[in-house]
């Protein structure tokens, strides 16, 4: 049975029109009248100078770049037609393999750490309480220091004179001298790195609540160690992959920092792209219409996101 | 200690007239009056969802009724904020403050107050003496017991001395010899404050044992009020019957009246019965609703004048103190209780006939 | 209960590594007597040293500090109180402000950088003298900062009981004495924690504070940005090190606050 709570219902009909907050009765209107002035600022705050200055993005992204890379507000579906591969000499693939590289590295990052996650979150999980609490604030440790510098710390272990290129040297894996970025591996390695503990906590919140009656049952019944885990294991803690993969996959799809120190100019991502086109290209309208295709894709990750945790969208936190 | 000297000479420390509340389509309340005298016992009792937590929000100031009118000590309330009114509750989850220490908790009425300290550490003491939880003084309530918290519950609201005490199932949630330990405490410190205490339970032998009268509730209606031995004795509806002890119904028809003696028609056939004044309207209708208590019907002698009917015993429970039998009188079966009282000779068998009595005082009369 | 096997734990020791190895080797190759590249040469402490000399640095630091300080300061005002008027309050169009507020946390550093950069060339046009600068770096930081704090400090709340505060009002404490003896004390926790995190987050970003930064306003992870694209490095790990080992004692006070405090029912 729901116990009343400090709350009441603030609409009331017939001879009483007041509501009670926390034992005091207030008149109509008093109740929206004070959480304005508590919540308006900060909302009015956010509005501002968030959802304002995207709005202009979007405007922007349909204005057309002077000579002197200078913004003309004439309306154009150019920006959006360059983006996806319309050229002034017909089919230009660079704008769309941006984006396709984008994704890719997205769905990459999502899917290795989901990988490596999985063993992790369960060997959490099977830690006595104590041990629990210290383990994920291990994991937690390196997401909350600064990603610039775990960056470049990647720099100076695939550096050439690094101790990984020295051990691969020695297993004859690779010529002596080679720097092992830039390129895909040290992106990918960077990305994984560092999007990790946004997987193993929504995945190990999944594996805590596992009912693992299912499971033995599923054992009882003679299912095989692989079938047990997919049919009675992975149903139960798919939320967590899911809102694991969205948390990975969003920020993973615009990065900036990872392939700009590791990844080299032929890498470059949606990140990439919009600061150049905000940097050298001066280009600003193309790289606001890049800006909002990078925008949609945040919209629908989190669409996915607020539907696996049915509208209680957590960030992952210590 | 003494309870706050009444602003008021009113006799009634609590006047409910009319209340409603709705929530949503649920109502809550559907019209509820009841009066609290001054210095009683008095328990809501009812099933789950009856709106006994909702009633005891409105008068704490916690809720508002959508219509309907709430005195306090003879004050108008509805319009008093619930840190003005004269009342405390004891709340069913406790709501201690996890971040203060036994004694703060229980100083915190006093300290809102702005008593001077040396009267709250006396008045703290005293009520923590009274209620036992000296020893527990410096703990925070995460280190309590379910019976520590209640007992820290009830001593943070009595130690403001309100006019009203206002508990919220306050023993639901302790295992029932600890329940039943506190419920006589209660009932004495009750006794020694002299305060008037608004109790609420859905345990009906709790409210049995403890009050000096009872409201029985269901469905946000005030069912029947009296006290204890009358909603026993002579329960008003067939709600109260079947949700206090055990109850044999069965229909019958009018035949006649003679003063309060009535005579009617039932299954278990003529039957004379004696009414109490006030159910005498009641009897005039063509249709009764009858009821008598197991442990009213004998099996064995009875007296002269009773109703008398022949039956078949088929079934007999043992149980310690009583027996039960299912008695089968052809057309309806009753039950029956008898107290053993260590003359087993009476040598009652199953399959047995037996002619059971059925004293015309201990039938009643039913609403609906 | 789940049965700790070898092979996840092995995994889980590995990935501990993986994870830590940025973390270690910045620090130790901050000890490096190495001026360039990653050869090892010898051990030294000179580097910190010399950090005292170096007057970018200094500076750097300087304006990364005050940033952190003044965004956090204003951002755990305006995020608790927001944190406190939507767990106890009703109002119009609530869930949707609930959505809004998470905007900032998913959205892509650079996108939000670059619509803030665009935001302020157009409030320049408007404003004379409005330059890129300390100031609007603190307002962008403030504006990532709040929905953190904000988030932090419901959850805290929403662990709560809502009755505590009726039972304060019950004995007899009007709405401000039942804020300042019962729903402040119980907050503070929150508050704390997400100031810490929302400081951390101010210390760490580079690519919102990069686009919305004006000259004389670079903060370290500008400075360690710049000199890394310049390839000049030994200086930088000193720093990085101090700033890896600020987060990590941040957040493990976070931690053991969170422990500390945590409501028991
Ligand atoms: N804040 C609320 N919002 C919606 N419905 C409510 C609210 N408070 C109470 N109700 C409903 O009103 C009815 C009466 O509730 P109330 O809490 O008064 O019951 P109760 O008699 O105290 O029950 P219990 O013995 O289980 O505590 C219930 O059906 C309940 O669901
Ligand atoms: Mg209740």
């Amino acid at each position: 049975m729901a116990e009343p709570t400090g709350q009441t219902a603030f609409k009331r009909r017939r001879r009483i029109r007041r509501t009670v907050h926390f034992g005091e009765p207030l008149p109509p209107g008093a109740h929206t009248f004070r959480a304005a002035w508590l919540c308006g600022p900060a909302l009015v705050w956010v509005t501002m100078f968030m959802l304002v200055p995207l709005l202009f993005v979007v405007a922007l992204s349909f204005a057309q770049r002077g000579d002197a890379g200078e913004i003309v507000w004439r309306f154009t579906w150019e920006n959006y037609e360059r983006l996806f591969g319309h050229g002034s000499l017909g089919f230009d693939p660079v704008q769309p393999l941006i984006l396709a590289r984008s994704l890719g590295v997205g769905f990459a990052t999502a899917g290795l750490c989901l990988l490596i996650g999985l063993p992790v979150a369960f060997f959490i999980a099977s830690l006595p309480r104590r041990w629990k609490s210290v383990a994920l604030t291990l994991v937690v440790i390196p997401f909350w220091t600064n990603l610039l510098i775990r960056t470049y710390a990647w720099q100076l272990l695939l550096s050439p004179e690094g101790w990984l290129a020295d051990i691969l040297t020695t297993a004859g894996m690779i010529p002596a001298g080679t720097a092992l970025y830039p390129g895909w591996p040290a992106v990918m390695v960077a990305m994984v790195c560092d999007y990790l503990p946004f997987m193993i906590l929504p995945l190990y919140a999944s594996v805590e609540k596992l009912d693992w009656l299912l499971a033995e049952a599923a054992a009882d019944l003679g299912a095989s160690p692989g079938r047990m885990f997919w049919h009675a294991v992975v149903p139960q803690i798919r939320p967590g992959m899911i809102a694991g993969g969205v948390l990975v996959f969003l920020p993973a799809t615009g990065q900036f920092v990872i392939p700009d120190l590791l990844g080299g100019a032929k890498l470059a991502l949606l990140g990439n792209a919009v600061q150049q086109q905000f940097g050298s290209s001066r280009d600003w309208p193309f790289g606001s219409a890049i800006a909002v295709v990078a925008l949609l894709v945040m919209v629908a990750g989190l669409w996915l996101h607020t539907r696996v945790t049915n509208g209680r969208r957590e960030v992952s936190l210590p | 200690m003494q309870p706050a000297d009444p602003k008021s000479n009113s006799a009634l420390a609590v006047e409910c007239q009319h209340l409603t509340r709705r929530f949503g389509k649920i109502e809550a309340l559907a019209g509820v009056s009841l009066n609290v005298r001054r210095g009683e016992f008095f328990s809501l009792l009812g099933p789950s969802g009856c709106g006994k937590t909702t009633l005891l929000r409105i008068i704490a100031g916690l809720d508002l009724p959508d219509s309907g009118g709430l005195r306090i000590g003879g004050i108008e309330s509805l319009r008093l904020p619930a840190w003005k009114r004269p009342v405390n509750t004891v709340f069913q989850s406790y709501a201690l403050f996890p971040h203060l220490s036994v004694s703060e908790n229980i100083a915190f009425g006093l300290r809102m107050k702005r008593l001077s300290a040396i009267e709250i550490t006396r008045r703290t003491t005293s009520v923590m003496e009274l209620t036992q939880i000296m020893p527990l003084a410096a703990r925070h309530p995460n280190e309590l017991s379910g019976g520590q918290k209640q007992r820290v519950a009830l001593a943070r609201a009595i130690v403001n001395e309100p006019q009203v005490l206002l508990l919220d199932e306050p023993l639901g949630a302790l295992d029932l010899k600890l329940r039943k330990e506190l419920q006589l405490e209660l009932h004495h410190l009750q006794q020694r404050l002299e305060m008037t205490f608004v109790h609420v339970t859905h345990d009906q032998d709790e409210a049995m044992t403890m009050s000096d009268r009872v409201a029985v509730m269901n469905a946000g209606r005030v069912e029947q009020l009296g006290t204890p031995e009358e909603i026993y004795e002579r329960p008003k509806t067939r709600f109260v019957a079947e949700f206090i002890g055990e109850c044999n119904l069965f229909e019958g028809k009018f035949i006649s009246r003679d003063g309060s003696r009535l005579e009617a028609d039932s299954p278990l056939g003529r039957l004379r019965i004696d009414l109490p004044s006030t159910a005498i309207e009641l009897a005039e209708q063509g249709k009764l609703l009858l009821g008598i208590r197991p442990e009213r019907i004998s099996l064995v002698g009875g007296h002269a004048g009773d109703n008398r009917v022949l039956g078949r015993i088929e079934e007999i429970t043992f149980n310690g103190a009583e027996s039960r039998y299912r008695i089968n009188l052809g057309k309806v079966g009753l039950r029956v209780t008898e107290l053993n009282t260590g003359r087993r000779d009476v040598g009652l068998f199953v399959g047995d006939s037996v002619e059971v009595a059925l004293a015309p005082g201990n039938i009643f009369l039913l609403e609906g | 209960m789940i049965r700790r096997s070898p092979a996840t734990a092995l995994i889980a020791l590995l990935v501990l590594v993986f994870l830590y190895a940025p973390l270690v080797v910045v620090i130790i190759y901050s000890f490096n007597t190495a001026r360039y590249g990653a050869e090892w040469h010898g051990f030294t402490v000179d580097w910190y040293l010399r950090l005292i000399h170096n007057d970018p640095a200094i500076a750097a630091t300087i304006n990364t500090i005050e940033l952190a300080c003044t965004s956090t300061f204003f951002s755990v005002l305006l995020g608790s109180i927001l944190a406190y008027g939507m767990s106890r309050y009703e109002f119009p169009f609530k869930r949707l402000f609930h959505h809004v507020l998470h905007v900032p946390v998913f959205i892509p550093d650079i996108v939000m950088a670059v619509a803030l950069l665009l935001f302020f060339a157009v409030l320049r046009k408007w404003l004379a003298g409005f330059e890129l600068g300390m100031t609007t770096m603190t307002l962008a930081h403030i504006t990532f900062q709040i929905p953190f704090i904000a988030i932090v400090v419901r959850a805290r709340m929403a662990d709560c009981d809502p009755q505590l505060e009726e039972a304060a009002a019950d004995l007899g404490a009007g709405p401000w004495l039942t804020f300042r003896h019962i729903t402040f004390p119980l907050m503070v926790p929150g508050i704390v924690a997400g100031g810490l995190l929302a400081f951390t987050l101010s210390l760490d970003d580079f690519v919102v504070s990069f686009f919305t930064s004006g000259p004389g306003s670079t903060t370290l992870p500008i400075l360690i940005y710049s000199s890394v694209k310049r390839g000049l490095t030994p200086d930088i790990n000193a720093i990085a090190s101090l700033i890896v080992i600020v987060s990590a004692l941040t957040v493990v006070t976070v931690a053991w606050l969170r422990g500390r405090t945590e409501v028991k029912t």
